[in-house]
């Protein structure tokens, strides 16, 4: 179980690195957000699975599926918002 | 091991911060590092076995959402490039 647990962790922090490298690699803005909105709730997901995966069923791992239910809600409304911000300001796309 | 990782990439979202051309950008580079801290100190506490810190955890990722948003706010329909 343990073992596991120390994958999945580790598959986050590869997907959370993706996202990161995503970030520097597209040129307009758009594409950056869509890019941090996906691949970074994936990785964050997966770290927090892997350690309620290898810790069990304890006070800790309630705690952790209360963050977890927090960060689903949180994490999508933020990246709308930040994207309607932009939308209403009258941002421009740039040509790739 | 773990923790160095995620401290490299709260460095990258930084640099995002400090390069980005437009303001949307830094406000983007700064929601990737807020959660990537939220995430830091889940482990934190995952390694040293303390229930305590993942209190600290939800209120630094409350604290973040409501700054994050009011940002968003404030800068809509203005003609900040």
């Amino acid at each position: 179980m343990i073992a596991v647990g120390r994958i999945m962790i580790y598959l986050g922090l590869v997907l959370m690195g993706i996202g990161t490298y995503g970030v520097y690699r597209f040129k307009s803005f758009y594409t950056r957000a869509l890019v941090s909105a996906k691949v970074d709730i994936v990785g964050e997901i997966t770290i927090i699975l892997g350690i309620i995966i290898s810790k069990g069923l304890t006070i800790f791992t309630l705690k952790l599926v209360l963050i977890l239910l927090i960060l689903l809600v949180i994490n999508p409304l933020n990246s709308h918002m930040l994207v309607r911000s932009a939308v209403n300001s009258g941002y421009k796309i740039r040509k790739e | 091991m773990i923790q160095v990782m995620i401290l490299t990439l709260i460095i990258l979202s930084i640099l995002r911060i400090l390069l980005g051309p437009t303001i949307w950008d830094r406000l983007l580079g700064f929601n990737l590092m807020t959660s990537k801290v939220s995430i830091l100190i889940i482990v934190l506490a995952f390694i040293q076995d303390a229930s305590y810190m993942l209190d600290i955890a939800i209120t630094y990722t409350l604290l973040s959402f409501i700054g994050s948003i009011f940002i968003a706010k404030y800068i809509e329909r203005r003609e900040l490039s």
